[in-house]
Order: structure tokens, then C-alpha cells, then sequence
């Protein structure tokens, strides 16, 4: 992966929604609610830029980070990251129409699959009751980051748009 | 057709990446569950961690502040009521104090009279909490006493009137427990009046549920729930909590019994990690002398027999 300003500043992006995820999570849980920066993160970078080398590296990155510094089965959401991220970015390859319709439909669709995959992989690790995870965690999580999730999306949208109206999908630049 | 050529590698060669990474996650994962607490994946858990405790205490202070904010703005805007109500309040707990400490000066003179110690007090290392969990599963805290201090894991961890958790790692000056509402966490645990043995185990919905009690036992609200020591896992004899509910009294194999927790955890600022308590104290006091003792007495036999 080159080091040009695209990924120069999703590495940048990284490290501070890791950061963010250090300090503040835990303050900002609200009754068993709990912000996932990470995962928001990557599933956002996954909508709007559509790169699958990009997208791969990212999701693992966020995925094997979150568990090593938060807790929870090592591996779990790295797995769940990588699967829905490549769903996700070969749909927005797709099916993008150059409206925000699509790329929101994506990101929601893929925080509520990548919370569903990572509440069964950890009851499949822990033992938990996976119905209880659903209800007193996957959802209500899945609503906190749909919320950080939008934000991310319009502050990226804007910040990481594209001059010339070219889209890259794991190759050369190809025009519309 | 160069550039198709070249499309069809580069697009095969990020398919191949997200292969391998998938991969190399499924292994982490399997190797995560099949490695056991003590494994290198563990051990990299724990260490970061660790590294993630400065972190986590900015953003404590931050929450503290937060907290201490939103009170000294509840405070200042206050009505008259409440604050007549409170001074009432204060007034009676003024009087309380005075009856308890004449209480406390009269225990204390009693204990002495016995030379008995206090069956609650504990011995330990205290600490304050310096973050908590971030991960939505898991219900945390990190502490700031660690191996230097003498803590080890599978210490029990108390706060002010009550069992909070148990010590799962520790880092030379810190050191994460495993609250006990957390999913994973189970402490054998007695009804203290009837002396039924059971589990208390957490749950996602954050209460507590006391299981695997006889199936004779009778339980009733209001019942206090101690930890009994079986397994070695808790220090025995700390207070868990108190019966606050009994689901489905019909069918006993199917009863819920939910146990209110003594001590919370949302507030809570300082905790002691458990050395031994005042029981465990006593009962080794109490061998010691018999030990001495029944030397004394055979001495005393002896020099009676040879008086005689």
C-alpha cells in the first residue's frame, strides 16, 4: 500500500479513532451501550472509498487493535471487519449512484451485520446467552454507531472527496 | 489490453490480501480459544492493556470532572424545598452519627473485654479505579495496584461494603478485575441464613442471579448472600448481596433469584484487593493458641504429676 495522501490520512484517521476509543468509550456508555470508533471508522472508509487493499488492511488493523486493547475474543472482530467491508465495498463498486442514498444503506446495513457477526463470535467464544448479547448489546451498540457513523460519513465525505470525479477499486484509476 | 492485464492483477493481488488477512483472524480467533488464559495471545492482551491504562485514566478524569460538573450545576440551581429537605436530612444523620459512634465506642469495649477481633475486617491493598471496560461484552475495571503491590489474579476485590470482582490480570502497577455482573464471571456464594450454597453469575442485563442451589433450598427476599470460598476462587465470608427477587416461586428447578449487589460500581472510586479477612485472621490466631495452649497444658499436667 503506497503511502500517498489518501492513505496518509486513513492512517491518520486510525490512530485517532483508536485513541478516541482508549479514553472515551468507556465514559461515554450509556446505559449497555458502547461507542465502537473502530469499527465505525472502517466500515465508513469502507463505503466511501471502496479500495479493497485498503479496506482489508484497515479492517484487520481496527479489528486485532480493538481486541488487544479493549478486550474480547482476539480475532473476532477482525474477522467480522474483513468480511462485511469487502461486502461493503464491492456493493458501493456497484451500485454507487453518486447520491448519499447508497453509501448510507451500505454503512447501515454493514454496522448491523458486523455487530450481529461479532455478538455470535463472542458468544461462540464466551459461552454468553447470544439472545441476551442481541438485546442488551448488539442492538443497542448498533444504534451508537450508526450514530457515529453518520458523523464519520460527513465529516469524510467532505474532507476525503475526490477532485476529479475518479473512483479506484484496488487498481488503476479508472474515469466514470 | 495492457491495462486490462494489469487491472486483473492488481484486483487478484488485494483478493489474495484479504484472503491471507481473513486468515491469519480465523486463526487468531481459534488460537485465541484454544490457548487457555495463559497463552501468548492472552499474554499480548494483558500487556496492552497495561499500555492502554494512561489512556484510559484521561479519560476517567475526564468523566470525573464531567460528573462533578453536572453536580455542582444541580447543586447551584436547587429549589427551596430541596434544600430544607436536605438540611432536615443532615440534621437526622447528624443524630445517627452521635448513636453509632457510642455504639462503636462500645463494641470496641467489649471486644476487648472478649479479646475478640471483627469477624468483617479484611486485610488487603487498597486502590483506586483508574478506567473501565470499553469493549460492550466485558465488564472491567482497571485498579492501581498491581504485582508490586502484592496483588495477584484470582484475588478477590472488594469495594466499600461489598464483593466487586476478582483480580484476572496484573501489570506491575496495575492490575484488571472482572466485576462480578460481568457474563463471564461466577463466585461460589452461601445464603447466609439458611447456609444453601450456590453460584452468582453476571449477566448482559446487569444483574446478578444467584444459581446451582440444592434443590431443597428455600429462598426468600431479603436473604444475604456471602461468598462461601468453595473453589478457592473468593475469599469466603464477603457480602455479594442481598435477594431482591424470586422468579417463577412455582417451579423451583426453573426459580430465577436475583441478588441485588451490595456495593455499586457506577460511582465507585476506591477498592481493597482481599489479602485475607478478620475470619480467616481469628481462625489462625485461634490455632496458634490452641497450639501453644494445649503445650501449656501439657506442661502444666506434667509439672502437677511431678508435684504430685
Amino acid at each position: 500500500m503506497p503511502l500517498n495522501r489518501e492513505n496518509i490520512f486513513m492512517i491518520i484517521g486510525a490512530v485517532v479513532v483508536t485513541l478516541l476509543q482508549i479514553t472515551l468509550a468507556s465514559s461515554l456508555t450509556i446505559m449497555y451501550a458502547t461507542p465502537n470508533f473502530m469499527l465505525a471508522y472502517a466500515v465508513v472508509v469502507a463505503v466511501i472509498r471502496p479500495n479493497s487493499t485498503r479496506m482489508a488492511i484497515l479492517a484487520f488493523a481496527m479489528g486485532i487493535l480493538y481486541n488487544l486493547l479493549m478486550g474480547g475474543p482476539l480475532g473476532a472482530l477482525a474477522v467480522a471487519l474483513i468480511l462485511v467491508c469487502l461486502v461493503a465495498g464491492r456493493c458501493m463498486a456497484f451500485l454507487d449512484n453518486g447520491t448519499a442514498f447508497m453509501p448510507i444503506v451500505t454503512m447501515m446495513l454493514s454496522l448491523l451485520v458486523v455487530e450481529l457477526l461479532y455478538a455470535f463470535l463472542t458468544c461462540w467464544s464466551t459461552g454468553i446467552n447470544l439472545g441476551e448479547a442481541l438485546l442488551f448489546r448488539a442492538a443497542p451498540c448498533f444504534v451508537y454507531d450508526l450514530v457515529l457513523g453518520f458523523i464519520m460519513y460527513f465529516i469524510m465525505s467532505r474532507v476525503a472527496a475526490e477532485p476529479d470525479n475518479t473512483v479506484s477499486i484496488g487498481g488503476p484509476t479508472l474515469l466514470r | 489490453m495492457p491495462l486490462n492485464f494489469k487491472e486483473t492483477t492488481s484486483t487478484s493481488s488485494a483478493g489474495l490480501l484479504t484472503a491471507v488477512l481473513l486468515a491469519l483472524s480465523l486463526v487468531c480467533f481459534i488460537a485465541y480459544q484454544v490457548e487457555g488464559e495463559t497463552g501468548v495471545l492472552h499474554g499480548a492482551q494483558n500487556a496492552c492493556s497495561a499500555i492502554t491504562t494512561p489512556f484510559q485514566q484521561v479519560g476517567q478524569n475526564v468523566s470525573n470532572a464531567a460528573g462533578a460538573a453536572s453536580v455542582a450545576v444541580s447543586d447551584a440551581t436547587a429549589d427551596e424545598n430541596t434544600l430544607s429537605a436536605l438540611r432536615q436530612q443532615n440534621e437526622a444523620l447528624r443524630q445517627q452519627v452521635a448513636q453509632l459512634e457510642e455504639y462503636r465506642q462500645e463494641a470496641l469495649r467489649l471486644e476487648s473485654l472478649l479479646m475478640v477481633k471483627s469477624s468483617m475486617g479484611v486485610d488487603g491493598v487498597s486502590a483506586t479505579v483508574i478506567g473501565r471496560s470499553g469493549e460492550a461484552y466485558s465488564q472491567t475495571i482497571t485498579i492501581s495496584a498491581g504485582s508490586a503491590q502484592g496483588v495477584d489474579v484470582g484475588m478477590t476485590v472488594m469495594g466499600s461494603t461489598g464483593v466487586i470482582g476478582q483480580v484476572v490480570s496484573t501489570a506491575e502497577n496495575t492490575a484488571v478485575v472482572r466485576l462480578l455482573t460481568d457474563p463471564q464471571s461466577g463466585a461460589a456464594a452461601v445464603i447466609q441464613s439458611s447456609r444453601y450454597q450456590g453460584i452468582v453469575r453476571g449477566s448482559l442485563d446487569g444483574l446478578l442471579y444467584l444459581e446451582d442451589l440444592d434443590s431443597n433450598a428455600v429462598v426468600n427476599v431479603g436473604d444475604v448472600v456471602l461468598t462461601s470460598g468453595e473453589g478457592g476462587s473468593y475469599v469466603s465470608g464477603l457480602i455479594i448481596g442481598t435477594v431482591v427477587r424470586i422468579d417463577n416461586t412455582q417451579d423451583i428447578s426453573s426459580q430465577r433469584i436475583v441478588v441485588s449487589p451490595n456495593d455499586s460500581v457506577a460511582g465507585l472510586q476506591d477498592v481493597i484487593v482481599v489479602n485475607a479477612t478478620g475470619l480467616e485472621i481469628s481462625q489462625d490466631a485461634t490455632a496458634s493458641v490452641a497450639t501453644t495452649g494445649s503445650g501449656d497444658a501439657a506442661s502444666s499436667n506434667t509439672a502437677e504429676g511431678a508435684a504430685q
